[in-house]
């Protein structure tokens, strides 16, 4: 499964803000209703952080899937944000979280998700990867570098 | 069916008992005397004393009448004679146990196939397996793969501060649902739980998971506050399973140390095995094993072809050290004395073996029983045949055994956790986690009725 399939150019933000995991997630909400008016923000938000509380979907090295089924989506949506700092985000290695993924999962997906989130996984546990994405300049050429990726992969 | 059990060892009795509780007509040939007695004493089956290679002996347990011939002694090549004679005899299926490498090879000088014996059972492989599994998935303590590696089942304690403790499995569910992961049952002291919605995960249990393989790094932090390390590993022993292991993981591993008490044994793994430390020793002596590093190990392999040498080096690691620790034993007596001396994983190539016997015995279209919690459950991966019961209603409506959990459906390569909704397919494969009393009812679901019965 390709990301270049779930992911638009539109929905990549370089500037993820630093804050709580409330702000951040609310940040790349924000990201995605702005591109796809018909999401409904506070829906998307409580679904996402529902799923936080459970425990946090920062696995490692920086890396983070948060993600949640949506009712009425008609299919899976995405956006990707980098926070270069690093963020609190309460990952399994405790180490701060830098790249944010999130994915919006319909309610009958039978599966597919699975396999966006286990094509995502192995494209980030490449160092080089991860390493390119935090030098990236802007939210461009963050998003030549996944496609890039999910090329060469 | 008619069955032939040749060998009355831990595996032929298990079998045997297993076998003839199923309603098998189970005949157990063995050369012991005493064993035979008591066999006959303790089990509904046919006891019969003599040499199992000799034509005579097999006709004695009813060789020409027996649907199937399970060939479990210790010495391969009386199971490599019965199941050639059981070949000659026109036994349909021929199942024997073979651990020598040099007649199970590729190359082998003598295929087996062309003696007549279709399926060959060695547990090891399958234990060097878990072994590597449970250091890929550090802090589980049982590792199997299924639906060709498309799920993976995981055991793990569950520790005071595991996210997942005090949580109901009906909370777990939620984020379940979307990760792809179940809990499949809790042993809890000496009470194997098949959890509904409302149990909750307590401390000290010990659960099984399935989990997607694609998505099995989301688990991890369920179970763990925070990841287990591994990086230095003891093995004690040179068995074939030991020596395997030690060269599957000598790459993954930063420091592997083996320990070896016989000189010329231990010279040959050292030549075999370039990255790993080989010490010559007794794993029993404090001095090897802290030469061995034992204050840094992570992770204590006891997998000597000796049980009580195992579990005397265990004791030792577990009062001594900080490892993790795993151990192989043979006898079920002392599974029990494990758990109270604290060791995590109990390797049992008992279990191994009968569970890849019990999936020839097993009907439908099955691919593989996996043993668990000593034998007194298991996870069976079917292949839903067009016809079966199972494909005509939705889950809830069909007559699903209480004591048993449907516990995936892998679909397009895909694994999903069913709902009450769902409606299997065929061709799908459904792994069912079953305690005994429910594995009947569980085999009529997913067969295909091939004849109309008259009552």
């Amino acid at each position: 499964m390709k990301i270049n399939s779930f992911l638009e150019r539109a929905d990549v933000t370089a500037a993820v803000p630093i804050g709580s995991k409330e702000e951040i997630l609310s940040s790349l909400v924000d990201l995605l209703v702005s591109n796809h008016q018909e999401l409904k923000r506070d829906l998307l938000l409580q679904v996402l952080l529902k799923r936080e509380q459970l425990r946090s979907t920062a696995i490692e090295e920086g890396v983070a899937f948060p993600h949640g089924r949506v009712p009425g989506l008609p299919k899976l949506i995405s956006c990707f944000g980098r926070c270069r700092k690093g963020v609190d985000f309460d990952s399994f290695d405790g180490k701060p979280t830098r790249f944010f993924f999130v994915l919006l999962i319909p309610e009958n997906a039978e599966g597919t998700h699975l396999k966006a989130l286990a094509r995502l996984n192995r494209l980030f546990q490449d160092e080089h990867f991860r390493h390119t994405l935090l030098e990236a300049e802007d939210a461009d050429s963050v998003f030549d570098a996944i496609l890039a990726q999910d090329a060469s992969c | 069916m008619n069955i032939v059990v040749i060998g009355a060892g831990v595996v032929g009795t298990d079998l045997a008992e297993q076998l003839s509780t199923e309603g098998h007509r189970v005949a157990v040939v063995d050369s012991d005397r005493r064993k035979v007695k008591e066999l006959n004493e303790k089990l509904d089956v046919l006891g019969v004393y003599g040499n199992a290679g000799m034509p005579s002996i097999l006709d004695k347990a009813g060789i020409r009448a027996a649907d199937m011939v399970i060939a479990v002694t210790d010495v391969d090549e009386i199971n490599l004679v019965v199941g050639m004679l059981a070949a000659r005899l026109g036994v349909k299926h021929r199942i024997v146990r073979i651990r020598n490498r040099e007649y199970t090879a590729a190359d082998a000088l003598l295929p087996l196939g062309e003696l007549g014996i279709d399926h060959v059972i060695n547990p090891e492989p399958s234990i060097v397996q878990a072994l590597a599994g449970m250091l890929e998935y550090p802090g589980s303590c049982d590792y199997a793969t299924l639906a060709d590696g498309q799920v993976l089942m995981l055991g793990f304690d569950i520790a005071e501060d595991s996210p997942s403790a005090g949580k109901t499995l009906a909370e777990l569910r939620e984020v379940g649902d979307l990760d792809a992961f179940l809990f499949l049952y809790i042993h809890r002291g000496d009470e194997v739980i098949v959890p509904r919605g409302s149990d909750c995960i307590l401390p000290g249990d010990n659960v099984h998971v399935l989990a997607s393989a694609d998505t099995v790094k989301f688990v991890l932090p369920m179970i763990h506050r925070r990841p287990v390390e591994v990086d230095c590993v003891i093995i004690s022993g040179t068995s074939r399973v030991a020596l395997k292991l030690a060269e599957t993981i000598q790459d993954r591993v930063e420091r592997v140390y083996l320990i070896e008490p016989d000189p010329e044994r231990a010279e040959e793994a050292a030549a075999d095995l370039k990255k790993v430390t080989v010490l010559r020793g007794e794993p029993t002596d404090l001095d090897v094993l802290e030469e061995a590093a034992l204050d840094k190990c992570d992770l204590f392999c006891a997998l000597a072809d000796d049980d009580q040498r195992n579990m005397l080096s265990a004791l030792l690691v577990k009062r001594h050290g900080r490892a993790l620790a795993a151990v192989q034993v043979h006898q079920p007596e002392f599974v029990p004395v494990l758990d109270s001396l604290g060791v995590e994983i109990v390797l049992n190539p008992r279990l191994v073996t009968v569970g890849e016997i019990m999936m020839h015995v097993r009907r439908g279209h099955v691919h593989s029983v996996t043993r668990l919690a000593e034998g007194r459950a298991e996870i069976l991966e079917m292949e839903v045949p067009e016809g079966s019961p199972a494909v005509k209603s939705k889950l809830r409506e069909l007559d699903f055994p209480k004591n048993a959990l449907l516990g995936a459906i892998v679909r397009d390569g895909i694994m999903q956790i069913p709902s009450g909704e769902t409606i299997c397919k065929p061709g799908d494969t459904v792994l069912v986690f079953a305690l005994p009393d429910a594995i009947g009812r569980i085999e009529k679901l997913f067969t295909r009725r091939r004849w109309f019965a008259g009552s």
